[in-house]
């Protein structure tokens, strides 16, 4: 048994490392060949970045894309700082439920979001476009800001508020220097989570979109059902490594230690 | 005590949480620069006593003075308390100087920063932590982040200064340390201490007065030799660690029927039927049932044939024997159904050269039994 199982765990990370990172591998080869349809290695090339880097409908989608995601971020952090504040500090009639409904969005398939959220828009009488992207954006980045700070919060010593208080702080200054520094790591992971969050999504951002707004992944949609071209390998590769390296970032501030 | 030098007074506090009673009709007054401590199991009160004082907790009736000034709708941050708290509760994210300056740093106080500087060096001194001003307080072992929250309450000058357990994370020999210490550092800022402690010991090294909780009452307030000596209930009596307590019921009052006992004293059936003289300060009368404790080291031993007096004596046999260091514990069986326990020094002990089985004589004086309600 437990000569075995360590096997079968390496054996497991093995795999899960080869079906996750192979296809990625792949893409990111292939965006440095110069072949356009071969499978095979040709040599080394940046030709293609330079034709994303060319490509005025990739670049005006990644503006799309980058005037959607920084709002969301900066906006949903701020509504979801409040919003664990006030569902971890004060007690109120239908908090438990509340506090339940955050996570509802964060399983629920993205399908339902977008279809619902196009029903909403339509019902308004919005016009689809980049800013009911952004309002789509905004509302499913907000529970997952509300979670990772309520998760920070709830690291944070009750008595260290209570002690800027008895020493003279008045509740916004104890905020201000105690809680807020405090909570600024889980802030930051937050604010970095929802970066990826907003500009990797496609499903939702595809039913609320309309034409002429594309976002990035939604260009990059499009383009592939003209034919999988090397330019969208170099990118993926862009849009891989760019929030990977934001999402790693984000990850090591919340682990770190009040 | 007067009115006049009243640090803080309680008048008929209550504090209620949900259902549970915390602080039950509390009444006090603490003198100006009165070390006074509050001592009780865990679950007792005190600390909500404390929070109360600091206005972390509101009052849900009664009032609550400082320096004679009404305070129950005042937040913490407008009361002239400051409370060093049970884990330090320093800032991580600030070093030991920006800590100790929190206070003086706020709008509200405006201290010019020279002035700042000069106060924490003086804080830093008074509690002999000098050069650690740059330090975090996760650099820190227990006793210094202890001492450093000493200093941030302290520096602010506060009229009372409230202390929550503040040893209980320390070990012992450290703990004894801080105990005198604490002690004079009150004595040096001459401001009141309000000392929340589950330690009975500690209680009584340091306080002027100790209040005894129990739930969300006061059982007995007075000074520790009071309190040590005569304690007033069984719970008192236990908590302060007197191990012979009993029970019986008064036979007898006053020297009138019993020719042993002078004017003044009991006489006493306990439960396990031994007759007992006790002095009797309760104004007890015969028929009533009492129970009174024995401090341990009140009882004296004699081997069986010794020639001694005193107003209670009875033959027994060592029926356990602990080595204390200075003091030895002997515990005697009493008319084969009870025991006592007695300590005597452990020279004493070696001189007699007491064994477990020894046939002994134990004795002691009727001002020695304390009558005790429940």
């Amino acid at each position: 048994m437990n000569r075995t199982s360590p096997r079968l765990l390496s054996l497991g990370c093995v795999l899960l490392f080869v079906f996750m990172y192979a296809p990625l591998l792949v893409v990111i080869v292939y965006s440095f060949t110069p072949t356009e349809y071969g499978v095979s290695w040709q040599g080394f090339t940046l030709k293609w970045y330079q034709a994303v880097l060319a490509n005025e409908n990739i670049k005006h989608a990644l503006k799309v894309s980058l005037m959607v995601a920084i709002p969301t971020v900066l906006i949903s952090t701020a509504i979801g700082t409040i919003t664990a504040f006030t569902l971890y500090r004060y007690k109120f009639f239908g908090r438990a439920l509340y506090q339940g409904i955050l996570y509802i969005p964060l399983i629920m398939p993205d399908l339902i979001i977008g279809v619902s959220l196009l029903l909403f828009y339509t019902f308004l009488n919005l016009e689809l476009g980049v800013f009911t992207i952004l309002l789509a954006h905004i509302s499913f980045s907000i529970p997952l800001t509300t979670l990772v700070i309520i998760a920070r919060m709830q690291r944070i010593d009750r008595s260290l508020e209570d002690a800027a208080m008895d020493l003279g702080a008045d509740e916004w200054t104890t905020m201000r220097k105690v809680t807020l520094p405090l909570l600024k790591p889980g802030i930051l992971a937050a604010a970095l989570l929802a970066f990826p969050w907003s500009f990797n999504d496609f499903v939702i951002t595809f039913f609320v979109s309309g034409i002429g707004s594309s976002t990035l992944p939604i260009r990059v949609f499009s383009m592939i059902r003209l034919g999988v071209s090397p330019v969208i390998n170099a990118l993926g590769t862009l849009i891989v490594v760019v929030p990977l390296i934001l999402v790693v970032i984000g990850l090591l501030l919340e682990r770190r230690r009040v | 005590m007067t009115k006049q030098d009243a640090s803080v007074e309680l008048v008929h506090v209550v504090k209620r949480y949900d259902d549970v009673v915390a602080v039950n009709d509390l009444s006090l007054i603490i003198g100006e620069g009165e070390f006074f401590s509050l001592l009780g199991p865990s679950g007792c009160g005190k600390t909500t006593t404390l929070r109360l004082i600091g206005g972390l907790e509101t009052p849900d009736s009664g009032d609550i003075f400082i320096s004679e000034e009404k305070v129950n709708d005042r937040p913490p941050y407008e009361r002239s308390s400051n409370i060093v708290f049970q884990n330090y509760a320093l800032f991580p994210h600030m070093t030991v100087k920006d800590n100790i300056a929190f206070g003086l740093r706020l709008k509200s106080r405006r201290t010019p920063e020279p002035e700042v500087e000069k106060m924490v060096a003086e804080a830093l001194e008074l509690v002999h932590l000098g050069d650690f001003g740059a330090r975090r307080p996760d650099q820190l072992s227990g006793g210094q982040q202890q001492r450093v929250a000493l200093a941030r309450a302290l520096i602010l000058r506060p009229r009372v200064l409230l202390l929550d357990e503040p040893l209980g994370a320390l070990d012992r020999k450290l703990r004894k340390t801080m105990q005198i210490e604490l002690r004079r550092i009150q004595q040096e800022v001459d401001i009141t201490f309000v000392y929340v402690t589950h330690d009975q010991e500690e209680a009584m090294s340091m306080s002027d007065r100790v209040a005894v909780m129990r739930n969300g009452n006061f059982e007995q307030i007075g000074s520790p030799q009071e309190i040590f000596e005569s304690p007033r209930t069984r719970f008192t009596a236990d908590f302060m660690g007197a191990s012979n307590i009993y029970s019986g019921r008064v036979t007898a009052v006053v020297g009138a029927a019993v020719d042993r006992a002078p004017a003044g004293t009991a006489l006493i059936d306990t439960e396990s039927g031994i007759a007992v003289i006790s002095h009797n300060n309760r104004e007890l009368s015969s028929g009533a049932a009492t129970s009174f404790s024995i401090r341990p080291e009140t009882v004296q031993v004699f081997p069986r044939n010794w020639e001694w007096q005193a107003d209670n004596k009875f033959d027994g046999k060592i029926i356990g024997k602990l080595y204390l260091g200075d003091v030895t514990e002997l515990e005697v069986n009493l008319a084969e159904k009870d025991s006592i326990v007695c300590r005597v020094g452990s020279r004493i002990d070696q001189d007699f050269g007491f064994k477990e089985g020894d046939p002994v004589s134990i004795g002691w004086n009727a001002e020695d039994c304390n009558l005790l309600s429940d």
